[in-house]
């Protein structure tokens, strides 16, 4: 094969103009619908030839091999099995006809599987798919290996990973975008090329789903972080329906403008997918001749990924913190989950710590007694699939090491590498293969270094080793090294020390792990935060701590602030200014009665707060019926009030109506005693009808009503209308409500109201639920209620034997 | 001619935006999201209700063999009776059948909410697992989309689900062993209803897409 070099330096002073479509010019030649591509191909050598050339004739400089399905598992489909020999047939055609001149592509496409973490494929397994395939390529003389219509970055990396075991030659990826700028499994641009490019890819970029116009701001996203060449295999536009048929819109001529525009924006190589042709590809070859070559704007991508998200360092402003709280060591339950193989703790940990502002996560697998090699892999695969935020690997074992990169579907951080020299020697080439950045340790195998020079000589010689694989200053973050301050006093002044030095002389990110600094100390949150802020002063860009921390948090964030590296105190006011509408604040010296404070505790859905509310109302002299009469009810129906208007939305409805039943239910013995016993506005018996199990509709319906004193008989979900009709006789209630949620099982709703007729069971229905409506409640002799708020209403009615006006 | 096995989606991937949860829970445009206690408590539960969500799903193609008026005849067999399906998939050569559901862990903790009284998150967990579920069958359908556009065939933007119009719900049993969902772990009622709760199938049509041979200016016109 080709190095990449060779690729790039033969075609240094143009642009390359890959092919187009190959599926519908072999159709055009006569390839039946349903065949297999490829053993039609094999079949018809000499159609398949002619389609090469016809693209090399129209300013092809490359041609893809006719190979995109030629994997096990889609040839399988067809009962092919010898897949290596495929390949290597197909490459010889397209190398046959491709000459002395032509470059060969050999193609790999998807295999229609998903990947672990992702999917039930094992990813070595996907890898030795792509291995098989791609060395069938390699002994068929291809010139390089283009990697096309991704879908799953996971799936990507497994090609790629199996190309680069097999060769150092030129491998392009590129991945399909829908229309919202993402892979179907959710890989922005950005992501796919940071991963793609660090993992070897020596050019990336987007090919199918989309026109050029659609690829153009993909393309633009790529560039500003690209450091290899860009590749656009744009469709003949998107489909659209005219004259009765769907169509590829898009002629040669448009076609052309549009590619033009691509090159101008970054691409490299260019060329058709679906729907383009030999006169889409002339046109192309024509637009862009003379077109000066565009160059990659960057060395090193200071970049680290998930499947679905970036984080670009220099695009974070202010201080970065790496979430902690992923390490069992001294947390004994997490321990023991992790031992059972159980995850919840660690998906809980997970989310927290992304709710709190982290931007990367810290994930530690050593757990005494489990083998971190096979739990460090498990723990990336499974906080992959539930998390967006890139990971770090904390390890120093070089085997999980290299487990854990190798599945990760992104980039990770790998934290660390210190100078100890075996450790460097064997853990600086794992991270360099697959291109991950690393946080580098300056320690030695002799015990910490007690000073910043001492520390500033260690770096500087594991930075003279990463060179030697390529690392940039980009790729490479300096630990100060924190050590605990009541063991070594002057550790922290040497941690600022070589903080400072690795940001303003050596020119490097740096990183602390903060809590360090406090360990065995009391109130260890002053500690750390004093520090954080003395290490934003001198430059630190990456805390590891715990983002649930209010010190760190609100610390870092005003450090930010006062070194102008939050810009006008945005994030700052952002994070310390409160939002929304319905929050009373107390008017500064106009005192709030305890009627008061209650109204509001349920309009706000405080639910924590309205027992202790209602006591202090209760201890002032209040009576329980007054409270109920005089703030709770009022503030329950303004809550009904706001909810019809569209200013409430359900959850808060339901979280005011949570409030206020609390409040009852604690002032339910107190209204008792008061009253002689009855405080109840009358019985409603509630279900869910026969047939149908869903009930989260009418659970709503009761609470609301049990809000306005109803006692609700709740007979839940799937119940018999004889067992309905045998519960009304028994309790007598005021009406009976019934909910059903499908058009099959509405129908039950008109069964029991005809059964409690012809029974001569005097209780007004009330119905509700998804496909119920007004027309049908009245067909079958009931009265209908869109939701709870109406339901009360309703029932209110019923009650006083009032007829309103029916809602619109 | 039969149809092939289903595919099968152990893990969809779909993104459902936030926008689209509090839609369905009845939150308007200029309806301010809730601030303090209330408003992180509703956010905490969305978070939990996506860490909850176990995606999966299933599809298949089938072809047609005939398509009348009010009635659908597949490969394999199987007719569907339903005129609004058979408006569907006027043009299709072939019908994409569907499933998708949000799986058990999320079913369970919203039955505890329930039980628990906590119904505001109960409504967030409810309405999230519905978006998503639907959004499982837009990622189907774009998986199918791009498998098939290099055959040069696109599935309609439309779909239909059993139990809508006249497309009887009694069809939820055939689509449901064609689709093979017992795999997933989805069963069906008595009366066709699917479990977990949260379960979806969908009918969407195959069309072909066509090249056009020839460009005229008001295609180059509009493109440029």
């Amino acid at each position: 094969m080709k190095r990449k070099k060779a690729i790039l330096e033969r075609r240094g002073k143009e642009i390359l103009i890959l092919d187009g479509a190959t599926g519908t010019e072999l159709q055009k030649r006569g390839m039946p619908a349903g065949v297999c591509p490829e053993a039609w191909c094999l079949d018809h050598p000499a159609i398949i030839g002619d389609v090469h050339r016809e693209y090399l004739d129209a300013g092809s400089a490359a041609v893809y091999t006719a190979t995109f399905g030629a994997n096990r598992p889609k040839l399988g489909e067809y009962g092919i099995t010898d897949v290596f020999e495929v390949n290597r047939k197909l490459a010889l055609l397209a190398r046959a006809a491709a000459g002395r001149d032509g470059l060969v592509a050999g193609d790999v496409g998807p295999t229609g599987r998903f990947i672990e973490p992702f999917g039930d494929l094992p990813f070595e397994d996907a890898v030795a798919v792509f291995r098989e395939q791609i060395g069938g390529l390699i002994a068929g003389k291809a010139d390089f290996i283009v990697i096309e219509t991704m879908i799953d970055i996971q799936e990507a990396r497994a090609a790629l990973i199996a190309a680069r075991e097999l060769t150092d030659g030129f491998v392009m990826v590129t991945v399909s975008f829908e229309r919202d700028g993402r892979s179907l499994n959710g890989t922005d641009p950005v992501t796919a090329l940071t991963t793609l490019q660090s993992l070897g890819a020596g050019a990336v970029g987007c090919n199918c789903s989309a026109g050029p116009a659609e690829m153009a701001p993909w393309i633009a996203a790529m560039k500003r972080h690209a450091r290899v060449p860009l590749v656009a295999k744009p469709n003949a536009g998107m489909p659209e329906l005219l004259g009765g048929k769907t169509v590829f819109p898009m002629g040669p001529e448009a076609f052309a403008r549009h590619g033009r525009e691509l090159v101008s924006l970054g691409v490299r190589f260019i060329g058709g997918c679906c729907g383009s042709t030999p006169e889409h590809i002339r046109a192309l070859a024509a637009a862009t001749k003379g077109m000066e070559p565009p160059r990659p704007v960057r060395t090193a991508p200071g970049a680290v990924s998930s499947a679905r998200k970036t984080v670009v360092f220099e695009d974070t402003e202010g201080l970065v913190v790496v979430g902690e709280r992923l390490n069992p060591t001294g947390k004994k339950a997490l321990q023991q989950e992790l031992r059972e193989g159980k995850w919840a703790t660690v998906r809980t940990m997970a989310l927290e710590q992304e709710r709190q502002g982290a931007l990367l996560l810290d994930v530690n697998a050593a757990v005494p007694g489990v083998d971190e090699k096979r739990l460090l892999p498990e723990m990336v695969s499974f906080l992959a699939r539930m998390s967006e935020l890139p990971l770090v690997i904390d390890s120093s074992d070089p085997e999980a090491i290299e487990k854990a990169l190798r599945l990760y579907p992104g980039r990770a951080l790998l934290n660390s590498i210190s100078g100890e020299s075996e450790k460097l020697l064997k853990i600086l080439p794992v991270a360099a293969r697959y291109g991950a950045p690393f946080i580098l340790l300056p320690l030695e195998g002799t015990g910490v270094p007690e000073t910043s020079r001492e520390r500033q000589a260690i770096v500087r010689k594991i930075w003279k080793e990463a060179r030697k694989f390529g690392y940039t200053r980009e790729d490479m973050i300096v630990d100060g090294l924190v050590m605990t301050v009541s063991t070594r006093p002057r550790g922290p002044k040497e941690t600022l020390a070589t903080i400072r030095w690795a940001s303003e002389s050596f020119r490097c990110r740096t990183i602390l792990g903060l809590s360090n600094v406090s360990f065995g100390l009391p109130e260890r949150r002053w500690l750390n935060g004093a520090f954080l802020a003395m290490a934003v002063e001198r430059g630190v860009k990456f805390v590891i701590a715990n983002p649930g921390s209010e010190e760190v948090m609100a610390l870092g964030a005003a450090a930010d602030t006062l070194l102008e590296r939050d810009r006008e105190a945005r994030r700052y006011v952002s994070r310390f200014s409160g939002t929304g509408t319905e929050e009373k604040k107390p008017v500064p010296g106009k005192a709030v009665s305890d009627g008061e404070a209650v109204f509001s505790a349920i309009l706000e859905g405080r639910g924590e707060e309205i027992v202790p509310l209602l006591k202090k109302a209760l201890g002032g002299g209040i009576p329980p019926q007054a409270l109920v009469e005089q703030s709770m009810v009022p503030a329950i129906s303004r809550v009904g009030d706001l909810f019809e208007k569209r200013k409430y939305f359900l959850p808060q409805l339901l979280s005011s109506a949570e409030t206020m039943k609390r409040g009852l239910a604690f002032l339910e013995p107190e209204l008792r005693s008061a009253e002689g016993g009855k405080a109840s506005r009358g019985r409603i018996v509630m279900a869910t009808v026969e047939g149908d199990i869903h009930d989260i509709g009418k659970n709503i319906v009761s609470l609301l009503l049990g809000n306005h004193g109803f006692d609700v008989v709740d007979l839940g979900k799937d119940v018999a209308a004889d067992r309905i009709l045998d519960e009304i006789r028994r309790v007598r209630p005021v009406l009976a409500g019934l909910s059903a949620l499908m058009t099959t099982t509405m129908v039950r709703m008109g069964e029991v109201v005809r059964k409690a007729k012809e029974e001569g069971i005097d209780c007004p229905f009330l119905v509700g639920g998804a496909v119920v409506t007004p027309s049908y409640a009245e067909s079958i002799g009931a009265r209908y209620a869109r939701d709870g708020v109406e339901a009360v209403r309703v029932a209110e009615e019923i009650l006083d034997g009032r007829r309103k006006p029916k809602r619109k | 001619m039969s149809p092939a096995d289903p595919d099968f989606f152990p893990s969809i991937p779909a993104a459902v935006p936030e926008a689209r949860v509090w839609k369905r829970l009845g939150r308007r445009r200029n309806t301010e999201f809730p601030g303090g206690e209330q408003g992180k408590a509703i956010r905490d539960a969305l978070g939990e209700a996506f860490s909850l969500m176990d995606l999966r799903g299933a599809g298949l193609v089938v072809p047609i063999l005939s398509l009348d008026p009010s009635e659908i005849r597949l490969a394999g067999g199987t007719v569907f009776r339903s005129a609004g399906l058979a408006r569907l998939l006027r043009g299709s050569d072939a019908l994409l059948l569907m499933g998708a559901t949000a799986g058990k862990e999320i079913m369970d903790a919203i039955g505890k909410a329930v039980e628990e009284g906590r119904m505001a998150r109960a409504s967030v967990l409810d309405a999230a697992a519905s978006e998503a579920v639907d959004g499982a069958l837009d990622w189907i359908t774009g998986f199918y989309r791009r498998k098939l556009l290099r055959e040069m065939k696109t599935v309609t933007k439309r779909r239909f689900s059993a139990g809508y119009g006249d497309f009887a719900l009694e069809n939820q049993e055939t689509i449901h062993r064609l689709l093979g969902l017992a795999r997933l772990s989805v069963e069906l009622t008595e009366s066709f209803m699917l479990l977990p709760e949260k379960s979806v199938t969908a009918v969407a049509g195959i069309l072909k897409i066509e090249n056009r041979e020839t460009s005229s200016d008001e295609t180059e016109k509009s493109h440029s």
